[in-house]
């Protein structure tokens, strides 16, 4: 074994939160993500060496942890369907400058990410949460740009309908109001 | 001109990856079009709001146990001994959604909207200096004074000779003030533009110019149905009015 190379490990543990957020969403199930978490981890220490200096790190890992999950998928479509699994019940962390209502609102897009089929949600989760291109996306999916966007384009309109973002009344416009002259 | 933009397009303006050639065509249709900005806004917002959400909802600390484990894993394969190869940091950071803090509650970057001739273009990070809109969209004194207590319904005038006529207020997404306004003057022409307040500063977040600086039909009506719907799919509430609005005006610093 040739060792790792410099700081590997430390930018594995300081990734392991982005890493966990990606398969908790993925998966929705925290043991199958924390054991996906696990066994990325496991790839990537044994292909350190494949990994390309300069390179982006964080598409590295999500590629491993992603082909992970399909196979996972796989297995359980072999599988059969299995007892209820324990789904991922996070606790929204409050923020000092969020409404109620914009709580609720943020529940609701989490339901609606995990309706979203498997294929959108992915790409919803590496482009717009982890903040990775469209060409990126499409590198670590194995899939044409062209694809990235269209079910990037399908999943968001998705959480627009089922969240009521689409009808919301919004403001009264401008044109509408009328002004009281001095 | 009417042009056709698919979905993906105006999605992919909205993300900052819409070819530059493809985004001026789209920036010259935009003011005439309320429909397509209410979809680039919903794009926008989505994706913000996707984001946010995975965030708040995966918040907790990784497992000591997980932790752990990952820890032991290094150890066993990297030996103190080990030769090593240093891994290059990462590159630039990648750009977060401009149009975020309009649909979260968060304090990022703020987002500018600007018009150039008869469209809106996207410049993330700082609007050119124009007059009023000063260095990096911030509203210079005189504009922040007018933004901070001028109602709505209510007209002043600018020591350089412009017209300031405010339109409305409303609270943006995270609860920031926002205020609907015009400018006109011979020299810049008509705007019609939105300033948010946040950190004791007025930051010009969207602008459109309705006329001047170019030849070319133009509505006004549909810029401000346009910049309207825009607001819309961004999540801004509803206009405050009145006693409310003044209030909100007093609560300034």
């Amino acid at each position: 074994m040739a060792g790792l190379p410099d700081d590997f490990g430390d930018r594995l543990i300081a990734f392991l939160p982005n890493l966990r957020r990606f398969a908790i969403s993925l998966c929705r199930a925290p043991d199958t993500a924390d054991d996906l978490v696990q066994l990325a981890c496991e790839r990537a220490i044994a292909n350190a060496a494949s990994f390309e200096p300069g390179t982006r790190f964080d598409a590295w890992m999500f590629r491993i942890l992603r082909n992970l999950w399909i196979d996972q998928l796989r297995r359980d479509r072999i599988a059969g369907p299995k007892d209820d699994i324990e789904l991922y019940e996070g606790k929204l962390t409050g923020d000092a400058g969020t409404t109620p209502e914009h709580r609720l609102l943020l529940s609701d897009v989490w339901e609606a990410i995990g309706k979203l089929p498997d294929e959108q949600r992915e790409v919803l989760l590496l482009v717009c949460v982890e903040e990775l291109s469209y060409r990126e996306a499409a590198g670590i999916l194995g899939i044409p740009i062209g694809t990235v966007m269209s079910r990037l384009a399908r999943a968001r309109a998705a959480i627009a309908v089922a969240t009521g973002i689409n009808d919301a009344a919004g403001r009264s416009s401008a044109q509408d109001k009328v002004k009281i002259d001095d | 001109m009417t042009d056709d933009f698919s979905d993906e397009e105006l999605m992919a303006y909205a993300d900052g990856e819409l070819t530059p050639e493809r985004s001026a065509r789209l920036v010259e249709a935009l003011p005439d079009r309320p429909d397509l900005a209410r979809r680039v806004a919903l794009f926008a917002r989505t994706g913000a709001l996707a984001a946010d959400s995975v965030k708040a909802q995966t918040n907790e600390p990784v497992p000591d146990k997980l932790k752990a484990s990952v820890e032991a894993m290094i150890r066993k394969a990297a030996p103190a001994s080990a030769t090593v190869t240093p891994l290059h940091p990462r590159k630039a950071a990648p750009s977060v959604s401009p149009f975020g803090h309009w649909a979260m509650p968060i304090a990022a970057s703020f987002l500018a909207l600007f018009a150039g001739g008869l469209g809106y273009w996207l410049a993330s990070g700082g609007a050119p200096g124009q007059g009023y809109y000063q260095v990096a969209g911030i509203a210079d004194p005189e504009l922040a004074a007018i933004l901070s207590k001028l109602p709505s319904g209510e007209k002043a005038r600018l020591k350089a000779g412009e017209e300031v006529s405010m339109t409305s207020s409303f609270y943006r997404g995270d609860q920031a003030l926002c205020r609907e306004f015009a400018i006109a003057g011979p020299e810049k022409g008509e705007h019609l533009a939105v300033a948010c307040r946040s950190a004791d500063t007025w930051s010009i977040d969207l602008a459109l110019r309705t006329s001047g600086g170019g030849a070319g039909a133009y509505k006004p009506a549909s810029s401000a149905e346009t910049l309207d719907a825009f607001l819309s799919a961004l999540g801004a509430g509803p206009s405050i009015e009145g006693q409310a609005e003044l209030d909100a005006l007093g609560k300034l610093r």
